[in-house]
């Protein structure tokens, strides 16, 4: 009895033990290891603690000071670079290494590692996808242009040195937050590691393309339709740069066409995720004579997914070389957007078509060899493992040829062997950003910034810029292919060398302007120059309402102030309600509307085209505005394979303006033939039909913050990590907070000779650990496009006095 | 009175167990304590299982007032809680058990002898 009592009684704390120690998988629903993660000792607890507020490490030649202030920045101060950079890897590993790692395993397509293969597969194809694109060999190019620079690759040592020393002091107890949850360590940082988290930064922002839709379209639809749906130039005005022919130079030209669609159509389920709607961004500068200290005035705000912890990490690095601050890329060295005691810079993405497919004939089955130039040319084969969790490793072999990997073929996402797609993306090259951004962050004037953005290829960028002497620049900024007329719009024949990259735009025939005669300089992802421009450019959209509104402001406005400035990266303007309602209004007005429906056009007509978050009129205008698309273009839904859609902008013209014969009005799935009055009818009631729905399930009158619902998501998508923020703002507006995507830095800076002087904030907080009150102490000052002021100056001493946390390293004895 | 003793015991051990170990060695203090000072079966499980209960949600209390960090609440929200108060009951609970059945182990192992 009692040797039972024994046996029992011990097998089962050994089982208990046992089973709390490790972590159980049921569906998609990992339960974290219970008595490891919420053992108070160890566990989650510890995470509830901030870290201390004097932490000393050794291992720097020389001495470095570090000083967090109030808002949790760091202020690093060394003697050299190598210290500098290696404390900055260590700081920023302090505060966000789990994200760094995490974001890094994301680009080598590793997730499935952590998480499994997801339901239907979704992480591993996630995995593959990022592997077929070649996201690991495009890290290995970059790594080959960081071995070639000894300076370059001595700071890519020193970060990585920085972060593996803080990873080593870890034990289970102080391990990130997201560790202990998904139950898994950190592995060692490596260099290979900050190429890929650069890798697929330039992936959120280049990687957009509608070739294989575009190819769909002009098969099925024609030549005419498509130019009239799909035009390459939508004459929306206010390009970039204007400098009507007079540009300087003669272009790069090459006398060969490129052109041979292939002529079937196209059926693929893309894994590839596009860039996102959303993702875009503002930056602009005014000149001295327009400002109220006679100081530039540089404002930058880029547009990415909103997420815990957050994309930048705000930084200030000081050594006798360089005085620099702004925000980091967690996991790369350097400030990617700041400023330093004597240039300020931005960057928003370059809309520019830097993606090819090309279809690939093999000479057999073993896809050994593909035809090139009427010869037979040999593929590479490499296998990929993945190591997924939970089960068995899935290995997938990936082809390689000359143009890029063959991301599509039948063993992924395609629905027959002719679709042998090769993929050729700018960022597979070795180019050099690093280098770009170390030289920009010590530059003092505009020849030196533009030196170091001579290194800079990709993700192309349009650079604003501005200097304590007075000048502002805008610089477009990347590695462009000399495109001939309609390259790279749609799917290229891979047999023909001629339909390759042949050349690429010299840096002096890029598009650029030094303080042009209006007094400022902008930019928000719109076409970058006017058509005189003699390089042909193409992209997969062009933001049209941003831009607009920016400048009409900037035009209009004088003596300008810092404070100005921060109230316009909040402006909620829609241009795009007030060019869409003028239309629509009227002519539902004339179709005897209902009761409810003349309420809402009223509430639409009194409506001053803001965006905000208490008012009801831009939840009707965004509604309306969504299902009159959705009826307008339903007919591409009925195709068999991939459709491109028209731009918000060019529909809108297109229904205002409509051609002869154009046959989109009428609603699939009704009776009627419906007319652009009826359509537009339509679309309201179904709007109205879709709030009250809303208002009944919530309870509540649908103003636009909750409606938006604008929504900052934790990496893991767990939801009680992540948070929201009811604001206004939409794409379409220079505050363009949607849903899932915004600004995620708002930076003014005034380049005073007497000091420059910042302000920012940006939707998160500067630690990544949940438990920390620097995880989301940022949300609601961005949520009200509240600046915080940043303490910038050149001596340690004035962080000392109000700092919550300081970090010594000294030389190891 | 020996029922208090073994409380301190299972408390001081487990205690000074975790601060270097695993959290698992709980199971080894809460065992030697069963062994060397339980007087019957139940006896061992309750000081076993009071003990842990004491120092993990006592601990867990402690940490939440003392950091003033709302994470126990988003956790409890995560393994699906209704509290982060309810939850440093629950974590005092499942180290209990542990607690319980090791030191109800150790006394049913001298018992045996």
């Amino acid at each position: 009895m009692k040797l039972i009592r024994l046996i029992l009684s011990s097998a089962l704390t050994v089982v208990l033990v046992l089973a709390l120690n490790r972590s159980i998988t049921i569906g998609a629903l990992t339960i974290p290891p219970l008595g490891k993660f919420l053992d108070p000792f160890h566990g989650f607890w510890q995470n509830s603690y901030e870290h201390p507020r004097d932490i000393r490490v050794s291992g720097t030649a020389g001495i470095v000071h570090v000083a967090f202030d109030t808002l949790g920045i760091p202020h690093i101060f060394a003697d050299n670079e190598l210290d500098l950079i290696k404390a900055q890897g260590y700081i920023t590993a302090l505060d966000r290494l789990w994200q760094m790692e995490f974001q890094t395993l994301a680009g080598a397509g590793r997730i499935s590692e952590i998480l499994g293969a997801g339901p239907n597969n979704a992480i591993l194809d996630f995995d593959r996808s990022q592997r077929r694109i070649g996201m690991v060999a495009g890290a290995q190019q970059f790594m080959k242009a960081v071995e070639a620079d000894p300076e370059v690759q001595a700071l890519v040592t020193a970060y990585t040195q920085g972060v593996n020393q803080y990873i080593e002091t870890l034990s289970y107890g102080q391990l990130p937050f997201e560790y202990k949850l998904l139950d898994y360590a950190p592995e060692p940082w490596t260099e290979f590691k900050v190429a890929l988290l650069l890798k697929s930064m330039a992936k959120t922002l280049n990687i957009g393309d509608k070739d294989i839709e575009m190819t769909n379209a002009l098969n099925l639809l024609g030549k005419e339709k498509l130019e009239l749906l799909f035009p390459d130039y939508e004459a929306v005005g206010d390009p970039i740069v204007e400098k009507n022919g007079k540009w300087g130079f003669d272009p790069v030209k090459l006398d060969t066409v490129a052109l041979a669609v292939p002529k079937e159509l196209i059926a693929l389920n893309q894994a590839v995720e596009k860039t996102e709607e959303g993702i875009g961004s503002n930056n602009w500068a005014v000149h001295g004579t327009k400002t109220a200290t006679g100081a530039p005035i540089l404002c930058s705000d880029p547009h990415l997914t909103l997420s815990h912890p957050s994309i930048w990490y705000a930084i200030h690095l000081n050594c006798p070389t360089m005085n620099v601050m702004g925000v980091s890329l967690p996991g790369a060295p350097g400030v990617t957007i700041g400023f330093n005691d004597s240039i300020a810079w931005g960057m928003t993405n370059a809309q520019r078509d830097l993606v090819d497919w090309y279809k690939i004939e093999w000479r057999d089955a073993s896809r050994n060899e593909y035809r090139s130039d009427g010869q037979w040319r040999k593929s590479t084969k490499v296998v990929e493992t993945f190591a997924v969790k939970g089960s068995a490793p899935f290995y997938d072999t990936i082809v390689f040829t000359h143009h890029g990997p063959v991301t599509y073929d039948q063993h992924f996402k395609a629905d027959n062997e002719r679709n042998q797609m090769a993929f050729r993306w700018v960022s597979h090259d070795a180019s050099n950003e690093a280098r770009t951004l170390l030289m920009a962050g010590k530059a003092k004037n505009v020849s030196e910034f533009n030196e170091a953005l001579k290194h800079y290829a990709s993700p192309a960028q349009n650079f604003v810029f501005a200097s304590v002497q007075g000048d502002i620049q805008m610089r477009i900024q990347g590695k462009f292919p000399v495109r001939r007329k309609n390259e790279g719009r749609f799917v290229m024949d891979g047999t023909s060398t001629r339909n390759e990259w042949l050349a690429f735009i010299p840096f002096e025939h890029g598009v650029y302007e030094l303080n042009p005669s209006r007094g400022f300089v902008s930019s928000a992802n719109q076409l970058h120059a006017d058509p005189s421009y003699p390089y042909y450019i193409t992209a997969s959209s062009y933001e049209a309402y941003r831009n607009r509104r920016i400048n009409n402001l900037l035009r209009e406005m004088q003596n300008i102030t810092p404070a100005q400035m921060m109230n316009m990266q909040g402006d909620n303007f829609s241009l795009k309600g007030q060019e869409f309602l003028s239309l629509a209004i009227k002519e539902v007005m004339g179709t005897q509307p209902n009761k409810k429906a003349s309420e809402i056009l009223n509430t639409l007509s009194a409506w001053d085209f803001m965006n905000d978050p208490d008012a009801a009129a831009p939840v009707y205008f965004e509604t309306w505005w969504r299902w009159t698309y959705n009826f307008l273009w339903d007919e591409l839904n009925s195709s068999p394979v991939d459709l491109p859609r028209p731009t918000a902008f060019n529909s809108i013209k297109l229904l205002t303006n409509p051609p002869e014969g154009f046959g989109y009005f009428d609603v699939q799935g009704t009776e009627a033939i419906e007319t652009r009055s009826q359509l537009l009818k339509l679309s309201l009631d179904s709007a109205i039909n879709e709030v009250a729905q809303w208002e009944a399930k919530k309870g509540e009158k649908a103003t636009w913050g909750p409606f938006k619902g604008t929504y900052i998501e934790h990496l893991t998508r767990v939801q009680p990590l992540s948070s929201f923020a009811l604001n206004g703002g939409n794409r379409e507006s220079i505050n363009a907070s949607q849903r899932r995507a915004g600004p995620s830095w708002r930076m003014v800076v005034s380049l005073e000779k007497t000091g420059v002087k910042a302000w920012a904030v940006y939707p998160g907080g500067q630690s990544g650990n949940p438990g920390s009150k620097f995880y989301d102490n940022y949300v609601d000052p961005w949520r009200d496009n509240r600046h915080l002021a940043l303490t910038f100056t050149p001596a340690f001493e004035s962080y000392t006095a109000n700092t919550i946390r300081t970090v010594t390293f000294t030389p190891s004895k | 009175m020996n029922f208090l003793k073994q409380l301190a015991a299972v408390i001081v051990l487990s205690a000074a167990a975790q601060y270097f170990f695993p959290w698992w060695t709980v199971a080894i203090a809460c065992f030697i304590v069963g062994f060397t000072m339980s007087r019957s079966g139940w006896g061992a499980f309750g000081v076993g299982f009071l003990g842990i209960v004491l120092l993990w949600s006592g601990l867990a209390f402690y940490i939440d007032s003392a950091t003033g960090s709302n994470l126990s609440e988003r956790v409890a929200k995560i393994i699906l809680l209704p509290s982060g108060d309810v939850l440093k009951l629950v974590v005092g609970l499942i180290g209990g058990l542990v607690g319980g059945f090791s030191a109800l182990s150790g006394f049913s192992m001298k018992s045996i002898r």
